[in-house]
């Protein structure tokens, strides 16, 4: 009983960083086609292990793209035909990375990538 | 193996990790092709699908995903999420670039600065207070 009650009172502090988390998550992620993680990752750290947050992220991000997706192909901004050469690499890259996952923790990797955003940040930017 | 293919493997190793592999794919197309902002997008959407479906299903058999939590979270961020992609279809490419540049430079500050193995040993720590 006192358990339930614990886990309760839990899910109540979880709410408000869920609908909050999950609009802005959202939201990003739709207007930016991309991103939706990084906002999703700092709000489900508070709650849960790293490596559980970030394949939580995944299951959250998933439904999150089907419905831009939708919204993009509604107004013919893309076609599956767009996509379809980079699908089968992209799924060999999945297999591979769940795998990572679970041996993660590379601060070298995280800082490298890092460098990497910086430098296309400022192409994007300055172009 | 061309361009495409090795930014197509490497988003997604970090996309099935939840490690903002999008990015690399809107990256890829801003500095290989000439392809507008809004495709770009639209064809990382799309590439997300199968990678995530492939991903969720090995991890929910690992037994990695807080279900609890991903699913307020996911129900909260869909209509958003639709409502987020529409305003890309109306905005400017040209401004919806720099704004994917400026996510780019704040993703990337964050990501260098903040010590990935402090930040792991605090989670856990928190975890720990939270059980």
């Amino acid at each position: 009983m006192d358990k339930e009650k614990e886990n309760k009172d839990k899910d109540k502090k979880k709410k408000p960083h869920s609908v909050i988390g999950g609009i802005i998550t959202g939201l990003i992620n739709g207007l930016l086609g991309a991103g939706g993680g990084m906002i999703a990752i700092p709000f489900l750290s508070r709650v849960t292990e790293p490596k559980k947050a970030h394949a939580t992220c995944v299951a959250i991000i998933l439904p999150m793209c089907v419905s831009s997706a939708i919204s993009y192909m509604s107004s013919s901004k893309v076609t599956l035909s767009d996509v379809a050469p980079y699908v089968i690499w992209g799924v060999i890259g999945a297999l591979i990375g769940t795998v990572l996952l679970s041996k993660l923790s590379n601060v070298f990797i995280k800082k490298l990538f890092a460098v990497f955003m910086l430098w296309a940040a400022a192409r994007l930017i300055f172009r | 193996m061309s361009a495409g293919a090795i930014a197509a493997l490497i988003a997604g190793i970090f996309s099935s990790m939840g490690m903002g592999g999008g990015g690399i794919m809107i990256i890829y197309f801003s500095i290989f092709t000439n392809i507008s902002q809004i495709l770009a997008q639209g064809i990382n959407v799309l590439f997300f699908i199968p990678i995530a479906v492939i991903s969720v299903v090995i991890y929910h058999i690992k037994g990695m995903i807080e279900w609890r939590i991903a699913l307020p979270f996911a129900l909260c961020g869909i209509l958003s999420s639709y409502l987020g992609a529409y305003l890309a279809t109306v905005t400017d490419d040209k401004i919806l670039s720099k704004l994917f540049g400026v996510l780019l430079l704040i993703m990337g500050l964050k990501q260098l600065f903040s010590s990935g193995e402090k930040k792991d040993k605090d989670n856990k720590k928190l975890y720990r207070i939270d059980r």
